[in-house]
C-alpha cells in the first residue's frame, strides 16, 4: 500500500503537470491592463495604504496582491494553492481576477471546477460554467472550431456544465450537453460513461445498456465503464454478468494503485450481493469499501452498510459505521457531512427508532425529510428518500403511541389527555403512511420499490408492510402477482407473504382469512435466516402474536411466541404494543399491579412464564420491583422507588431496554 | 320567501374565500401535500351547499343526518372501489386514487356544510368559530413558547421569503387574522333574531356602527401590535436575550445578562467568508469570532472598561475603519482576512482575534444584507502544549494594568473554590485549565437557570455555589473571577463561537444562537487566548444545524458580482428552480399588492358615484327615477339606518324622516304606484321629487363625508344586495 503521503505529493505532481498543459495550451497572453471595477467590493480600498507603509508594519497583513501580475500568472498562482491545498486562497484569487477581468473565462471554468469538485456547491458550478461558456462563446465564435486546443476547451466547458446539471438532478439537460458534445464529434474519453449514467438517470435502460457496453470496448475510461456496465445489467436482471463485471472493475481499480477508486464497484458489487440476498457477501464488500481511502467521497456504502446492519438489528454496529462516515468526511476542510445528512439522518433515526428511542427518531426523520439531497451521483432519486423517511416518521409515530399506551397516567388530568394525545399520534401514524402510498403510487410508478431490496430504494422492507397494509387486499394481491411474473427469488416470496398476511389482518376480521394470514406467515417465518433477517423475524413473529391473541384457546403457543419476540428484541414487543406475559408475587398491592398491566405486562398466574416479577411496600414505605428470570440472558433485579409510578416506568425501560 | 331574498351573497364568497385560503394555508404550512383544487372545491361548493341548507327548512337533526348520509356513500363508495383490481399495472391503483380523492373531497364538503348552515343559524356557533380562528393564531404564537421564533421551519422560510425576521412574520400573520377577524366583525357576524326560534344572518344588518367600531378597533390595536411589539422584540430577539449576550458596548456597562438566555433563535445574524486558509486553527473547528472585551469588574460582573483597556476589541460600529497601533509581538500567530456581511443590524463590529484592521466593503446587496465588512486578523496558530509553561500576563504591562486585570471578587468563596479546584497544582497554566474542566464537567448548561437575583446582588454565586446550572454568561464569569481569584489576568469576551464543520467554501453563517460568552486569559507573548467551557450535561439547547439552503443562496449573493454572473444565467435552467413552498413570489408581491388596492379602490369609487350619481345620467324618467331612489336608500344605508327585517317601504320612509327630518324617500309611492299598476309613467318626475328630495338639508356635512367614506352600500350591492 502506498503511504498517504505519497499519494498527496503524487496528486500534486499530477496537479502541476495539469497546471503546465493548461498553460501551455491556452498560451500565454500579454497582460491587458484593465479598469477596476468600481462596484467590485474587494477593491474599494487598500487598508494599508497609509499606515502599513509608514506608520505601523506591524498591522501589515496583505491580501494576496494581483495588481502587478497578468491573468496568467493569476491563474498559474491559483492553481498551485489549489495543488498545495489551500483552495480557500485559490478561490480569493480567482475572485480577485474576476473583479479585475469579469470576462477572464478561464477563471469561470476553474471556478466552476472548484465548486462541482471541492465544495459540491453545483448551482455556482452551473452558474460559472455557464458563464464560462458564455465567456468562450464570445472570444472563439460559435463552434465548429478547428484548432485541437480549442475543441478540447469546449469539451471541457461541456463538460462541467453536463456534470452540474446531472449533479442538481437536471438529467435531460445533462443528455442534451452530451448529445451537442456528440454533434461536433470531439472525442473524450469520458463521455460514453457519463451519457450511460444520464441515460439510466432517464429511466432508458436497454439504451443505457447499449452505450456503456460500447464504452467498456472502446477501453476509455475502463473503471468507470465497467462500474457503469454493472450497475446497468444489475438493473437488466442480469445479475450474475453484473458481479462478474463489477469483479472486473474492482480489479482494474485495484491495479491504478493510488490512483484508482476501488470503493465504488465494491458498493455496487455489494448492492448486488444485497439484491441477492448475498447478506453475509454484501456486509463483507461494504466492510471492505469502507476500510479504503476513496470510500469518503460516496455515503452509499456506508449507508447500504448500516440499513443492512439495522434489517439484522445490529443497531451499535450500524451507529458505528454512521459515525465512521461522519469522521471521514470531516477530512475534506470545505466540505461538511450536510451533503449527505438526509442520507444519515434516516438511518439515525432508523437506529433510534428501534432502540425505542422515538423522539430522537422522529426529530431525525423529519430532518431527513426537510433537507434537500441532491441524488445526480446516486441511483436513489428524491422521491425514494421521501417515501422511505415518510414511512419511518409512521412507523416512530405508531411507535409513540403504543408507547404511550404502555404509560400509566400520573394523575387525574393526564388521564384526561391520554385520550387526545392517543389519537394525534394514531393520526400522525395514518397520514404519514397514506402519505407515503400516494407517493409510492404516483411519484414511484405504481410501487417500483415493491421488488424487494431494489437497490435504488431506502425503504426498510421487514416492515414495509406497515405501510402497504393500508391498500385494498385484492389489490395488493393483484400487486404481489405481477411482481412475481419478473421476481423468482424465493426470500423474496416469503417478504410478499409477510406483507399479504398483513394487509388480511389489517383488513379483515373473518376466520378464514385470519387462518390464511396465519399460513402466509409461517410460510415467511420459514424462509427468515434466524441471524441476518432479525427484523423480518420481529415483523412475522409480531404478526403471529396479532392473529394468535384473538383466539385465546393458544395461550400457550402465543406465550412462546411472544417470549421469541422477546429474545429478538424486547423494545420491539414494547413499540408493537404486546403485553410480556409474567407471573407475580400474589401479595403484590393491588395499585401497583394496575400500574403494571398497564405498563406493557400481563400480569398472570396461570401462565408458564419464565419471568416473575415481585412487587413490594418497604418498612420505609419504598416500592420495590424485583425480577426473577429463567433467561439466561437476563439476570435477576430489584429496583427501588418512592413513587410507583416512576418505578414501574423505570422497571418497565429496563426490561424492554429501553435506552 | 323573505328568506330567499335575503340570501346573503357577500357573506358566501367572503366565507368561501376564508375557508379557501384556510386550508390553502394549513395545507401548505404543514405540507399535507393534498390536491389543491380538490381542497378547495369542495370548500367552496360546501359553503354554498351551507347556505343554501342554513335558508331551508332543514333542522338540526336533518343536516347531521345528511353528513353521516354523506360519510355511509365515501364509505360504501370505498368499499366497493377496495373489490376492484384491474389487471394491468398502471391501471392497478386507480379504484384507490379515486376513493382517496372522494373521501378528501366528501369530508371537506361535509364539514364545510356543517359548519356553514349552524354559523349561519346560531349566533353561538357563530362565536365558536370565532375563538377557534383566534385559538389558530394563538396555537401559532403558542409553537413560540420560550421564545423559539424559528419554530417551526415554515416560519423561519417564511420569514427568509419575506425578507423580515421571524418575530415580524409572526406579527404579519397575526395582522392578518385579525384583519379577518374585523372583516368577520364588520360583516358576517351580525345576527338577527327571526321569528321563531332560529336567528339567521339578516342582510338588513350587514352594517352596524357597533360592529364598525369594534372592527375599527380591532385594526389600530393591530397598528399598534405591530409598531411597538415589533420594535421591542426585534430589539430583544437580535440584543440582549440570544443566549443572554447582547451588543451594548459601552463604558461602563455589559451586554451580558445572567437572568435568561431565553430568546436563542436561529436567525441568521450574518455571513463571514474566509479569504484564505486557517488549517492552524487550535481551536477546531470551533471558531471564535470576539465582538467586544470587557475586563473592569465592578463588584457584580464584567463591563466594559476605558478605552486604555482592551484595545484589541475596540467599541467601533460595523461602517467604522480600525488600524490597531498597538506594537504585537505575538508569537505563532498567522494572518487571517475575513468579509462579514450583516443580515441584522449589529451596533459593534466582529473579527477573529486579534482584529489589527478592519474597513468597510460596499454592500453587495442592499435588500438583504445591512452592511459589510473585511477584518484583517492576526489568528492564533498556536498548538496548546507550546503554551504549557508560558507565563500568564504580559510582561510589558505596568502595575495599574496588571491591577485592572487581576482585581478580584470580595467574596472570599470563590478563592477557596478556586483552591479547591486546583489543589496540588501550581502551573497557572494548568490551573486555569483545570477550572474550565471542573465546569465543564460538573455545569449543566439551561437556557432558563432560574436563580432568584436582584440586580444590585452577586449574579455568579447564585450559580457557582449553588445548583451549577446556568448558560455561556455564567461559565465565563465564573472562570474569569476564579481565574483572577488565583491572580492570574483574565477577562470575559463577547461574539460568537461557531463551528466550523457547518461552514462551506470557507463561508459562516452566523444564527443568533451562536452568540457566546467566554472567558480569556492573557498569556505572555501569545495574546489573548479563549477558555471555554463547554459543558458536558446539557439541559437546553435552542442550537440546530444550519440551514444549508439559506447559505448557499448567500454565498450565491456574495459572488464577483451581478455583472459577472448574471441573473439571467439561471434561466431555463430547471436544475435550479427550487420548488416553492409559496403560491405567489415575493417579487410579486409589492405590484400584486398595488394592483389589488388599486382595483378595490377603483371597483369602490365607480360603485359609488354609480350609485349615488348615476340618476343623473341621461335616461327615461322611470329609470331615472329608480335610480334616484337607490340612491338614496344607498345613502341611508351608509349612514347606519337601513330598511329593516319585514319593514315596509312606506314604514321604512316614514322612519327615516323622523331619524333625519328631511323627507329623503319622496319617491317611494311613486314607484309602489308604478309597481303596482296604479300608474304607467313617471313623468314629471325631476321636477316633482327629485330635488327636494336629494339636497337632503337636515343631513349634517360630517354625517355626508361618513356616508360617502363608508364601503357598507357598495360592498351590500356588488355582492348581490338589493333593497
Amino acid at each position: 500500500m502506498v503511504s498517504k503521503t505519497k499519494r498527496v505529493a503524487v496528486k500534486k505532481i499530477i496537479a502541476l503537470l495539469i497546471v503546465a498543459v493548461w498553460q501551455f495550451s491556452v498560451g500565454f497572453q500579454a497582460a491587458q491592463s484593465q479598469t477596476a471595477d468600481p462596484l467590485d467590493p474587494t477593491l474599494n480600498f487598500d487598508p494599508f495604504e497609509i499606515e502599513s507603509q509608514s506608520e505601523n508594519q506591524l498591522t501589515g497583513i496583505k491580501e494576496s496582491d494581483i495588481s502587478g501580475k497578468t491573468n496568467e500568472q493569476v491563474l498559474l498562482d491559483a492553481e498551485i494553492l489549489m495543488a498545495r491545498g489551500q483552495p480557500l486562497d485559490a478561490r480569493s484569487l480567482l475572485l480577485k481576477l474576476l473583479a479585475r477581468d469579469p470576462h477572464e473565462q478561464r477563471a469561470h471554468a476553474m471556478l466552476a471546477s472548484y465548486y462541482l469538485t471541492e465544495v459540491a456547491h453545483y448551482r455556482l458550478s452551473l452558474k460559472y460554467s455557464k458563464r464560462a461558456l458564455e465567456l468562450f462563446y464570445e472570444k472563439k465564435g460559435k463552434p465548429p472550431y478547428f484548432s485541437a486546443l480549442d475543441q478540447n476547451e469546449h469539451a471541457r466547458l461541456l463538460y462541467l456544465l453536463s456534470q452540474s446539471r446531472l449533479n442538481l438532478d437536471d438529467y435531460q439537460g445533462a443528455l442534451d450537453v452530451l448529445d451537442e458534445l456528440a454533434s461536433y464529434g470531439y472525442f473524450t474519453s469520458w463521455y460514453a460513461s457519463s451519457r450511460a449514467w444520464v441515460l439510466m438517470k432517464l429511466g432508458r435502460i436497454k439504451e443505457a445498456v447499449k452505450v456503456a457496453k460500447l464504452s467498456a470496448l472502446s477501453d476509455s475510461e475502463m473503471g468507470r465503464s465497467l462500474n457503469m456496465l454493472g450497475i446497468l445489467l444489475s438493473m437488466d436482471q442480469q445479475k450474475s454478468e453484473s458481479i462478474g463485471v463489477f469483479k472486473e472493475a474492482i480489479r482494474y481499480e485495484f491495479s491504478l494503485g493510488p490512483l484508482g477508486q476501488p470503493a465504488t464497484p465494491l458498493n455496487n458489487v455489494g448492492e448486488v450481493y444485497k439484491e441477492l440476498f448475498e447478506d453475509e457477501l454484501a456486509e463483507s464488500t461494504w466492510r471492505r469499501a469502507i476500510s479504503l481511502p476513496d470510500s469518503c467521497e460516496h455515503v452509499l456504502p456506508y449507508l447500504n452498510l448500516a440499513l443492512l446492519l439495522i434489517d439484522q438489528l445490529r443497531l451499535d454496529s450500524a451507529e458505528n459505521v454512521v459515525d465512521k462516515f461522519k469522521e471521514c468526511v470531516a477530512q475534506y476542510p470545505l466540505r461538511n457531512a450536510e451533503e449527505h445528512r438526509a442520507l444519515t439522518d434516516l438511518a439515525r433515526g432508523r437506529i433510534a427508532m428501534h432502540r425505542g428511542q422515538i423522539q430522537e427518531a422522529i426529530v431525525f426523520f423529519e430532518n431527513s425529510l426537510s433537507h434537500r439531497q441532491w441524488f445526480g451521483k446516486i441511483g436513489t432519486n428524491t422521491e425514494d428518500l421521501e417515501v422511505a423517511a415518510t414511512i419511518s416518521l409512521g412507523q416512530a409515530y405508531a411507535a409513540l403511541k403504543n408507547i404511550l399506551k404502555a404509560t400509566p397516567s400520573k394523575n387525574f388530568w393526564e388521564s384526561l389527555a391520554y385520550p387526545f394525545k392517543l389519537s394525534k399520534l394514531a393520526i400522525f401514524e395514518r397520514w404519514y403512511h397514506r402519505r407515503a402510498r400516494g407517493v409510492l403510487i404516483n411519484k414511484l410508478k405504481n410501487i417500483e420499490d415493491f421488488y424487494i431490496r431494489n437497490t435504488d430504494s431506502l425503504i426498510e422492507y421487514p416492515t414495509f408492510g406497515d405501510t402497504l397494509a393500508g391498500l385494498s387486499t385484492a389489490v395488493l394481491r393483484r400487486r404481489v402477482q405481477l411482481e412475481l411474473q419478473k421476481d423468482a427469488r424465493p426470500k423474496a416470496l416469503a417478504y410478499y407473504n409477510m406483507y399479504e398476511a398483513q394487509n388480511i389482518i389489517n383488513n379483515s376480521w373473518r376466520q378464514s382469512s385470519r387462518q390464511k394470514a396465519l399460513e402466509l406467515t409461517n410460510q415467511s417465518l420459514a424462509n427468515f435466516k434466524a441471524r441476518e433477517d432479525k427484523l423480518a423475524i420481529a415483523q412475522a413473529l409480531w404478526l403471529k402474536i396479532k392473529i394468535l391473541s384473538a383466539n385465546k384457546n393458544n395461550r400457550s403457543q402465543l406465550t412462546e411466541e411472544i417470549f421469541k419476540l422477546y429474545s429478538i428484541s424486547p423494545t420491539e414487543l414494547l413499540m408493537r404494543a404486546v403485553p410480556l406475559p409474567v407471573r407475580f408475587n400474589e401479595d403484590m398491592p393491588s395499585d401497583l399491579r394496575k400500574i403494571l398491566n398497564s405498563s406493557n405486562f400481563e400480569l398472570n398466574n396461570k401462565i408458564d412464564s419464565p419471568l416473575t416479577i415481585t412487587g413490594r411496600l418497604a418498612e420505609n414505605k419504598e416500592i420495590m420491583l424485583g425480577l426473577e428470570s429463567k433467561i439466561d440472558s437476563l439476570k435477576n433485579f430489584t429496583l427501588r422507588g418512592k413513587k410507583a409510578f416512576e418505578t414501574s416506568a423505570k422497571f418497565r425501560d429496563i426490561l424492554f431496554k429501553i435506552r | 320567501m323573505m328568506i330567499k331574498d335575503s340570501f346573503p351573497k357577500l357573506a358566501i364568497v367572503l366565507r368561501a374565500l376564508f375557508l379557501s385560503a384556510l386550508l390553502t394555508a394549513i395545507n401548505l404550512a404543514f405540507d399535507l401535500a393534498l390536491n389543491q383544487v380538490i381542497l378547495v372545491t369542495s370548500a367552496i361548493l360546501g359553503v354554498i351547499s351551507g347556505g343554501i341548507l342554513a335558508y331551508s327548512r332543514i333542522n338540526l337533526i336533518g343536516l347531521l343526518a345528511l353528513v353521516i348520509a354523506l360519510l355511509a356513500i365515501n364509505m360504501g363508495t370505498s368499499a366497493i372501489l377496495a373489490l376492484f383490481a384491474p389487471d394491468n399495472l398502471n391501471a392497478l391503483f386507480i379504484p384507490y386514487i379515486i376513493s382517496h380523492s372522494l373521501s378528501l373531497f366528501i369530508g371537506i364538503f361535509a364539514i364545510a356544510i356543517f359548519c356553514t348552515a349552524l354559523s349561519f343559524r346560531y349566533s353561538g356557533f357563530r362565536t365558536f368559530e370565532f375563538l377557534l380562528t383566534l385559538l389558530l393564531g394563538v396555537s401559532l404564537f403558542a409553537a413560540h413558547r420560550g421564545f423559539k421564533l424559528s419554530q417551526p421551519k415554515i416560519l423561519d422560510s417564511a420569514s427568509w421569503f419575506l425578507g423580515t425576521s421571524s418575530i415580524n412574520t409572526i406579527l404579519y400573520i397575526a395582522f392578518a387574522v385579525f384583519i379577518l377577524l374585523a372583516i368577520h366583525a364588520l360583516c358576517i357576524a351580525n345576527p338577527e333574531k327571526l321569528p321563531g326560534k332560529r336567528t339567521i344572518l339578516n342582510r338588513n344588518k350587514l352594517f352596524s356602527w357597533r360592529n364598525l367600531f369594534f372592527s375599527s378597533l380591532l385594526v389600530i390595536i393591530c397598528l399598534f401590535q405591530f409598531r411597538f411589539i415589533s420594535q421591542y422584540y426585534t430589539k430583544a430577539s437580535v440584543g440582549i436575550t440570544s443566549n443572554g449576550v447582547g451588543d451594548e458596548n459601552r463604558e461602563g456597562l455589559s451586554p451580558l445578562t445572567f437572568h435568561s438566555a431565553l430568546g436563542s433563535t436561529n436567525q441568521p445574524a450574518a455571513i463571514v467568508r474566509l479569504e484564505n486558509d486557517y488549517k492552524e486553527n487550535p481551536f477546531s473547528p470551533m471558531l471564535f469570532i470576539r465582538e467586544s472585551a470587557l475586563s473592569e469588574f465592578n463588584g457584580r460582573e464584567f463591563v466594559r472598561a476605558s478605552n486604555q483597556y482592551d484595545r484589541d476589541a475596540p467599541i467601533l460600529a460595523p461602517g467604522a475603519s480600525f488600524n490597531l497601533k498597538d506594537n504585537l509581538p505575538l508569537k505563532n500567530r498567522i494572518e487571517l482576512v475575513q468579509s462579514a456581511f450583516l443580515l441584522v443590524d449589529h451596533k459593534n463590529l466582529f473579527a477573529v482575534d486579534y482584529p489589527i484592521s478592519v474597513r468597510s466593503l460596499q454592500n453587495p446587496n442592499p435588500s438583504r444584507f445591512k452592511g459589510a465588512f473585511r477584518g484583517y486578523s492576526l489568528a492564533p496558530a498556536i498548538k496548546l502544549d507550546e503554551i504549557a509553561f508560558a507565563n500568564v500576563g504580559d510582561h510589558r504591562w505596568d502595575e495599574k494594568t496588571r491591577r485592572h486585570y487581576t482585581a478580584e471578587h470580595s467574596d472570599p468563596r470563590y478563592r477557596q473554590m478556586a483552591l479547591k479546584i486546583t489543589a496540588n497544582i501550581y502551573n497557572p497554566i494548568q490551573q486555569l485549565f483545570k477550572i474550565t474542566e471542573f465546569l465543564t464537567k460538573n455545569a449543566i448548561y439551561t437556557l432558563s437557570p432560574g436563580h432568584e437575583v436582584k440586580e444590585n446582588e452577586d449574579q455568579v454565586a447564585p450559580f457557582l455555589f449553588g445548583d451549577l446550572r446556568g448558560y455561556c454568561v455564567h461559565f465565563a464569569h465564573a472562570v474569569a473571577i476564579m481565574a483572577r481569584s488565583l491572580g492570574l489576568p483574565s477577562r470575559v469576551a463577547s461574539g460568537y463561537l461557531t463551528d466550523l464543520s457547518q461552514a462551506r467554501d470557507g463561508h459562516i453563517l452566523l444564527r443568533m444562537s451562536d452568540r457566546h460568552a467566554w472567558a480569556e486569559t492573557y498569556i505572555d507573548g501569545f495574546g489573548w487566548i479563549p477558555l471555554d467551557v463547554q459543558p458536558e450535561q446539557v439541559e437546553s439547547h435552542a442550537d440546530t444545524q444550519v440551514d444549508q439552503k439559506l447559505l448557499e443562496e448567500l454565498m450565491g449573493m456574495l459572488g464577483p458580482g451581478e455583472e459577472i454572473l448574471p441573473e439571467k444565467l439561471a434561466e431555463g435552467e430547471s436544475g435550479l428552480r427550487e420548488k416553492s413552498d409559496y403560491l405567489i413570489r415575493v417579487s410579486w408581491l409589492k405590484p400584486l399588492t398595488y394592483f389589488l388596492l388599486t382595483t378595490f379602490f377603483l371597483i369602490f369609487i365607480f360603485g359609488k358615484f354609480w350609485l349615488r350619481f348615476s340618476y343623473l345620467l341621461p335616461a327615461s324618467q322611470l329609470t331615472k327615477a329608480r335610480r334616484a331612489y337607490r340612491a338614496e336608500l344607498a345613502l341611508l344605508f351608509d349612514l347606519g339606518a337601513p330598511r329593516k327585517f319585514g319593514e315596509t317601504r312606506e314604514e321604512f320612509r316614514k322612519r327615516a324622516l323622523k331619524i333625519f327630518g328631511t323627507n329623503l324617500l319622496q319617491a317611494t309611492s311613486l314607484l309602489n304606484e308604478i309597481k303596482y299598476g296604479q300608474r304607467k309613467s313617471a313623468d314629471n318626475f325631476t321636477e316633482k321629487y327629485l330635488r327636494p328630495s336629494l339636497i337632503a338639508k337636515n343631513i349634517g356635512w360630517r354625517k355626508k363625508i361618513i356616508a360617502f367614506f363608508n364601503p357598507s352600500a357598495v360592498t351590500f350591492w356588488l355582492g348581490g344586495g338589493r333593497w
